[in-house]
């Protein structure tokens, strides 16, 4: 069974960013995610509303002609995966169906080169970070296994910019357990609500606690929900002091 | 249960499916029907997530034990053997030894369950999930429940697809996450539920629900409204 997925797709981006030499990074997961997900390239862009946003990284130049594509257009597979908050995948991008939907994105992405463009957004509920954006210079679907191994990229992605952006530094989910347990999500709710602060803070601020007490997340968050335990805003700036 | 019952429960179900839906809301009314109509005592409908793990997306009710039990099956279990067989399975006394899964056993009985039945929501080939259905009471469903049971849970499969020809793998990824993002945002709308107000997250779950019905919206857009702070539901309960 696939509950080991998240185990595998972790392994794969640590033993690929080794392997050159690098730490595990958001970059480097990008990366990794070319060679796992079998495309020619691959980009994050980082959003903070449909309209706006800017490139993070991006493996290739196709990558970051799309990324400037939905920069000045607003319109494509990335600006819909945004907007909608679930995967746009494009096996054929030169389809009548595809030139009506994106009238001006897709001559400009076929000049561009690409021919298949997969766009999976960075989000767990609220927290809407961007998108992951996978694209081919040939047709064809993903497969199945592909999908969902995008789908733990993506979720693996999200977790290291949350870090990389706060720069609290957490890590992989070494226990291995997904960030989708209806407690996470609860505690993050109530975290927002106890320091004031957006939905996407609260969860990095509850993953810090954990980290700096050398507890599983999951711990922590049914602490939060039991109100045994409520994170403080003053210790904002210092997550090494715990409860 | 009546034919009346029966057919009041079929027809409200598809009024729903007819218009734009809200799925989080779709499968809450679902396991609602599922308690009225199949005389269980608690139901819950689990999909499989990217992870291959279960996860509940809509609860007969939102009480913390039942909620613990779905958690629990999220890599083993009756749900998850469901699951990966696309075949029913039934713990029909959940308190005899031995129990294939003794901590869920325990934790079910615990809460009150002797018996424990799964469903597959299957569309063809493919299996998404499983209906969870509990009873009081030990002992299999009557076959004529099961075949309801069925219908009950071919209906939620549909109404996930919304019956779309899910040979297009766009389609089923962008239903499921449709359907698990909402359980998301809906957990973290409890939790702030939770903090501001003070109240649990059973109480929580109802407040968002009474809101989006008595104001005719979908549950996880003012779910999204409560996170970002542009609606109060303390002001709107009466």
């Amino acid at each position: 069974m696939s509950g080991d997925r998240l185990a595998r797709v972790l392994a794969y981006i640590a033993d690929d960013a080794a392997g050159r030499g690098a730490s595990v990074s958001s970059q480097t997961a990008c990366d990794a995610a070319v060679r796992l997900i079998d495309v020619s390239g691959a980009q994050v862009t980082l959003m903070n509303s449909p309209d706006r946003g800017e490139s993070r990284y991006s493996t290739d130049l196709i990558g970051g002609r799309l990324e400037e594509l939905r920069f000045a257009l607003g319109e494509g597979p990335c600006a819909d995966a945004f907007r909608s908050g679930v995967p746009v995948l494009v096996e054929e991008l030169d389809s009548g169906q595809n030139h009506r939907r994106w009238p001006m994105f897709v001559p400009a992405a076929l000049d561009a080169g690409a021919r298949a463009v997969f766009a999976f957004p960075l989000r767990s509920g609220a927290i809407r970070t961007g998108a992951l954006v996978l694209h081919r210079k040939r047709i064809g679907p993903l497969t199945a296994e592909q999908v969902a191994d995008s789908l733990v990229i993506a979720d693996v992605i999200l977790s290291l910019l949350l870090d990389e952006l706060t720069r609290v530094r957490v890590g992989l989910p070494v226990d291995g357990v997904p960030m989708s347990r209806g407690e996470i999500h609860q505690a993050t709710g109530m975290v927002s609500v106890q320091l004031g602060v957006g939905v996407e803070e609260a969860l990095v601020r509850l993953r810090a606690h954990a980290f700096a007490n050398e507890r599983p997340v999951i711990d922590v968050a049914r602490d939060v929900v039991a109100r045994r335990l409520r994170l403080n805003p003053a210790d904002a700036s210092d997550p090494s002091s715990g409860d | 249960m009546s034919v009346e019952n029966l057919a009041e429960t079929f027809v409200e179900l598809a009024d729903t499916l007819v218009a734009e839906f809200d799925p989080v809301e779709f499968m809450h009314l679902l396991a609602d029907r599922c308690v009225d109509t199949l005389a269980v005592d608690a139901a819950g409908i689990l999909l499989v997530d990217h992870h291959g793990e279960l996860q509940v997306v809509g609860a007969s009710t939102e009480r913390t034990r039942l909620l613990e039990l779905f958690e629990l099956q999220h890599r083993r279990g009756p749900c998850m053997e469901c699951y990966v067989t696309g075949a029913q399975v039934s713990l029909t006394d959940l308190g005899s030894v031995p129990q294939r899964w003794p901590d869920f056993s325990a934790m079910a009985v615990d809460a009150g369950f002797a018996a424990v039945h799964a469903l597959p929501l299957r569309l063809r080939s493919e299996t998404i999930g499983a209906l969870n259905l509990f009873t009081a009471r030990p002992g299999a469903l009557d076959p004529a429940i099961i075949r309801i049971a069925q219908a009950m849970a071919d209906v939620a499969t549909i109404g996930l697809l919304q019956a779309r020809v899910i040979s297009h793998r766009e389609l089923l990824a962008e239903q499921l996450q449709t359907a698990l993002q909402g359980r998301v945002l809906i957990e973290q709308a409890k939790g702030v539920l939770a903090e501001r107000l003070q109240v649990d997250m059973g109480q929580a779950f109802e407040m968002l629900r009474h809101y989006a019905r008595s104001h005719n919206q979908y549950i996880s857009v003012i779910a999204e409204a409560v996170i970002d702070g542009t609606i109060d539901l303390s002001t709107s309960q009466g």
